[in-house]
């Protein structure tokens, strides 16, 4: 049986939901208790891929609904223009080049973990940013510019809370002391630097490669008149 | 240790399928390589271009010189042989015009080349392959040289020029073998044949002298095996050339003879020097002069195109203490006073029926459109206009006054020949490469006509070439005595908007078809669209699209104003009082997609550099293209027939009353594809038969007005009255308006969205022009965000009022107007302005901030119109 066939032959089992829903409940546990949490998101597999997928798609969601919902006080978005392919990328680029260079960065120094298991984490530790923006975007709507530092305190809130997740979740997936992430958090985001430099850079070359041949042929069809 | 050697051997093996199909491409694209490699090496083709070798004879004194001389019932003509200036007498008044200032020669401000050019009649602009400008005189590059002749045909004077900068080319043989030469040298007497072959070098190859090379004169001259050979010696003077020639000639040595000797004589250099053949025709008709100069006539070498070419540029140049003024098309027409002192602005120049679009500029700081081709000059007594007839397309209208290149005040017709193309071949390389247009258009020719006139007034002028008009065209005056309203009903514009997550540019609804109706209905029942009104209305943005149309091959309405269905519901409540023209634009195609029946290779128009006319706005700011813009095309002139075609088709299909054109009697521009050029005349007369062939009762309504439209539209919306307020212009005039009124109907812009709607309604009153409006059905306050801002003041709710006072009291006073000729008009100051119509009726408009009471006692209130009838006038006479 084919591993496509398998993964269908799963979608029919009540099992699959089941640890669907354990994994993804779990995620309340990990964003209150993060060191046991992540530790055992990882060693204790309670943490799933799917759980995280599902986090990472109501994210993204969130953050198109926040553009469209949230009180013009608070956020001024000119809808008409948005693309949610563009929005959809402000996260997911990112979040993919976090990923490969954080792995990248860690497996040279005695990470132990693995891509999937530091996107599984970074995707569970954004729950704090679906559980606080939704009723932000509910309560925008209904307090006034004066009221507005409830708003801006959440808001900024959320960020904080994901970003000291994310810190717990790499240092107990890499089983690193805290100085240790730090350092390769660091590390991890001049990695990332570099891999969009490098992107650029080959970009432009391709580019360049094309118009070169593109140039040739308008003087061939110029020359040829 | 045995080196083992292993046995290679082939075994042929037969190619498989896969193999042959390799082997196939390799060789395809071999050939290819190969085919563009040999395109690519440069073959010069020889020029063949053939020139006539004019020259003028002094005539002899004692026969008595031949008159070259016309005259008609009110002119003379007189022409000069010797110079080729020319002179007109108007019998009636005596003014004599000149075609060149006759004492340009004591002119302190004219450089030596300006004098010279200024002795001319005609400047004849080259380029050469690199793109660097000169110009050629025919004063000092083929009068002087006596390279011309003077013919008269009768009924015609002919005039044909050989303008250069080269040596005169005598028909002597060259280089010929001796047997050869003998045929003629014994024709001649001994003398004579002494006298010629003093001349020549006998090259004997037994015999030569020591400085010779053998080998190399063997090489040059092979015959020389076999027999002698004669060559023309280095210096020979030009006397004796000349008289050589005339030795030759007597034995019957031709052109023929000569080119066969050239042949042979390849050690001469020849000089690549501009060198152009050109005839220009006078005739007397009438009250007319008529200047034609044919293109077949027009001869250049090829690596020297002839660009421009100025005509009689200084005719009537008035000098610094003559008093009149200059004539120029801008707007409804212009006046620069002779001497007026303003040197220091910049020259008038403008483009007859504006830019050709076929033609690429980087930057653009302001259009010049001038929509009639006619200038003139006055002296108070006297004066021409001069009609562009055949090649106007081609012409920009250039005049200057006295001290900037020299004393004199001048208007003349600059055209354009030779169109080419500046192109950079690659990002590689930085000198630019030039491409030229192969040939001039064949069969087409240049085509003046000076109209002579007994009066010096711009208001005889101007009814001089509406008499002209009239007659060409044979108008019909206007039957309807009421003020012609055009009111232009705006459908859908495109706006960004938000469709599943996306932007999209869609048509954004401003009027719903069944809106317009209403706001016809209710206009109907105003007086401004009532039962005896004169009222049109143009659809814009009704379909494809909206405002920005996409490519009419196709119709395709707007789902968001109500569908296909919706707008034939609407055609047929309208049935009734039908007064709808459908808006479309033909010779463009913006909003290019996939299967729009566009296909840019095939249907764009093509740059004489061969690319296609990528079209880009330009912008405001910095002047240059703004590529941010999306890039639209100038189509092919025979696919914007088909998309006139089409419009036609909704037209009949949906019982309209008409087309409104964009762009057709407004916007000319050619198509130089290599394979099959439409040149701008060609394009002009294909407008002209859209226009005139209007299958099923068909009206049109144009914009702008550009005259060879004139007789087959309705109605000109958008005239521009005033045109580009060019400070070295003193007055404007309505000389368009003089000569067309009473014959067509025709509107400025739309006073509603006019910066000042009271102005706009000044201009119409002083121009004699009918009112138009802009309506939208909808809250206009949701086009903030798109490009159409200035549509804000078109909501018809608020609108109605003001445009119903603003037409009732126009139409009161002034709609019997609309069937008479304007008698006259008159600046009284500069914001005050008199028209007078035929029946007597005079209209005072003060376009000013402060009251102004005129001569005859009318006070004109500040910013408002004051009619009288003769009636009233005769009162104040009293």
């Amino acid at each position: 049986m084919s591993y496509v066939a398998v993964k269908f032959h799963k979608l029919a089992e009540k099992q699959t939901y089941v640890h669907f829903l354990e994994t993804l409940r779990y995620a309340l546990h990990v964003i209150v208790h993060p060191a046991d949490g992540f530790w055992d998101l990882i060693h204790e597999k309670r943490g799933s891929i799917a759980a995280a997928n599902f986090i990472l798609i109501l994210t993204l969601l969130t953050h198109v609904w926040k553009l469209q919902f949230t009180s013009f006080l608070f956020l001024d978005v000119n809808w008409e223009k948005v693309n949610i392919f563009m929005e959809f990328a402000t996260i997911l680029l990112p979040l993919a080049i976090f990923c490969i260079c954080n792995w990248g960065v860690t497996t040279l120094f005695d990470g132990k973990g693995k891509l999937s298991q530091i996107y599984m984490g970074t995707c569970y530790a954004f729950t704090p940013y679906v559980l606080i923006q939704i009723p932000l975007i509910i309560l925008s709507n209904l307090v006034t510019a004066d009221e507005g530092t409830f708003y801006v305190f959440f808001n900024d809130a959320s960020y904080v809370w994901v970003a000291i997740l994310i810190i717990m979740a790499m240092m107990m997936i890499h089983q690193y002391s805290l100085g240790k992430t730090l350092l390769f958090m660091l590390a991890s985001l001049f990695g990332m630097l570099v891999f969009i430099f490098i992107m650029l850079l080959f970009f432009s070359m391709i580019s360049q490669g094309v118009a070169y041949f593109v140039s040739l042929g308008r003087e061939v069809t110029f020359r040829l008149n | 240790m045995k080196l083992k050697l292993k046995k290679i051997h082939f075994e042929f093996k037969k190619p498989t399928v896969g193999q042959w199909i390799w082997f196939g491409v390799a060789v395809v694209f071999i050939a290819f390589i190969t085919y563009i490699v040999i395109r690519l090496i440069p073959h010069e083709e020889p020029d063949t271009t053939k020139f006539v070798n004019y020259e003028y004879e002094e005539p002899d004194a004692f026969f008595g010189a031949p008159e070259y001389k016309l005259e008609s019932d009110s002119l003379v003509f007189e022409l000069d042989p010797n110079t080729t200036h020319f002179t007109v007498t108007q019998k009636n008044t005596g003014r004599v015009w000149n075609s060149n200032p006759v004492d340009s020669m004591w002119d302190t401000v004219a450089l030596p080349k300006e004098q010279n050019a200024m002795n001319s009649t005609l400047l004849l602009t080259y380029s050469t392959e690199n793109g660097v400008d000169d110009t050629y005189d025919t004063s000092s590059y083929s009068v002087d040289k006596k390279y011309y002749e003077v013919l008269n045909n009768g009924d015609s004077i002919q005039v044909n020029y050989m303008i250069g900068d080269f040596e005169k080319t005598y028909m002597i043989p060259m280089a010929l073998t001796q047997e050869r030469m003998e045929s003629f040298t014994d024709q001649m007497t001994q003398t004579n044949a002494n006298l010629a072959l003093q001349y020549y070098k006998r090259i004997d190859i037994d015999n030569l002298s020591p400085t010779d090379n053998k080998d190399e004169l063997l090489a040059k001259y092979p015959v020389l095996a076999e027999d002698n050979v004669y060559v023309i010696r280095d210096s020979v003077p030009e006397y004796m050339k000349e008289k050589i020639e005339s030795l030759f000639a007597d034995v019957g040595y031709t052109n023929e003879d000569y080119e066969e000797d050239l042949k042979m004589y390849s050690n001469q250099k020849v000089e690549d020097v501009p060198m152009f053949n050109v005839s220009v025709y006078y005739k007397l008709e009438g009250d007319t002069l008529s200047v034609e100069i044919p293109f077949d006539q027009i001869s250049y070498k090829k690596s020297f195109p002839l660009v421009k070419m100025a005509v009689l540029p200084y005719f009537g140049a008035a000098g610094a203490n003559d008093k009149g003024f200059m004539f120029v098309p801008e707007g409804g027409g212009a006046i620069i006073n002779f001497n007026n002192g303003k040197n220091k602005q910049n020259s008038y120049y403008s483009d007859i029926y504006g830019w050709d679009y076929a033609q690429d500029r980087d930057a653009v700081v302001t259009e010049t459109h001038n929509t009639f081709p006619v200038f003139g000059m006055s002296y108070g007594d006297s004066s021409f206009i001069t009609i562009l007839e055949d090649g106007k397309s081609y012409a920009g209208i250039n005049a200057d006054v006295s001290g900037r290149l020299n004393s004199y005040n001048y208007v003349y017709a600059n055209y354009k020949m030779v169109h080419f193309e500046q192109y950079d071949v690659s990002d590689k390389s930085t000198n630019a490469e030039f491409a030229y247009e192969k040939n001039l258009p064949a069969g087409e020719k240049i085509i003046q006509n000076y109209k002579f006139i007994d009066s010096g007034s711009y208001v005889d002028m101007a009814h001089s070439y509406g008499d002209y008009l009239v007659n060409k065209y044979e108008l019909e005056p206007c039957a309807d005595e009421t003020t012609p309203v055009n009111v232009e009903i705006v459908g859908a514009v495109d706006k960004v908007q938000q469709v599943m997550g996306f932007p999209k540019t869609l048509p954004y609804e401003l009027t719903t078809y069944s809106k317009a109706g209403q706001i016809i209905d209710e206009l109907n029942k105003m007086e401004l669209g009532g039962e005896d009104s004169n009222m049109r209305v143009k659809l814009s943005g009704f379909m494809n699209g909206g405002v920005k149309q996409s490519v009419l091959t196709k119709t395709k309405f707007i789902s968001a104003l109500g569908g296909k269905g919706g707008f034939k519901k609407f055609a047929k409540s309208q049935k009734e009082k039908n007064r709808l023209y459908i808006d479309g634009m033909v010779e463009y195609a913006k909003n290019n997609k996939l299967g729009d029946g566009f296909q840019m290779y095939r249907d764009s128009a093509r740059f004489v550099s061969s690319e296609l006319v990528r079209l880009y706005d330009y912008s405001p700011i910095w002047y240059g293209k703004d590529k941010d813009q999306k890039v639209y095309y100038l189509v092919k002139p025979s696919f914007a027939e088909r998309m006139t075609d089409n419009l036609k088709g909704v037209v009949t299909k949906y019982g309209l009353s008409g087309i409104s054109f964009f762009d057709v009697g407004n916007e000319l521009s050619a198509d130089y594809d290599d394979d099959n050029p439409v040149s701008r005349e060609q394009v002009r007369a294909m407008q002209e038969d859209w226009l005139a062939n209007n299958g099923e009762n068909c009206g049109y309504m144009i914009n702008g007005g550009n005259d060879y439209a004139i007789p087959y539209v309705d109605t000109i919306n958008n005239m521009n009255y005033r045109g580009t307020q060019y400070l070295i212009v003193d007055e404007l005039i309505p000389f368009y308006q003089m000569a067309i009124h009473g014959y067509i109907d025709y509107t400025g812009k739309a006073v509603n969205i006019s910066p000042d709607a009271n102005d706009a309604v000044l201009q119409a009153a002083a121009y004699g022009g009918g009112l138009s409006f802009i309506f939208t059905g909808s809250d206009t306050e949701k086009i903030q965000d798109t490009s159409y801002t200035q549509y804000f003041g078109t909501g018809f709710d608020t609108w109605k009022q003001k445009a119903e006072e603003i037409y009732s009291r126009f139409n009161k006073e002034l709609g019997n107007v609309f069937v008479q000729k304007m008698e006259s008009y008159q600046n009284l100051s500069s914001f005050v302005s008199k028209t007078v119509y035929q029946d007597g009726t005079a209209v005072y408009v003060n376009r000013g901030a402060e009251a102004f009471t005129t001569e005859d006692g009318v006070s004109v209130p500040a910013e408002d119109y004051v009619v009288t009838q003769e009636e009233q006038q005769e009162e104040f006479d009293e």
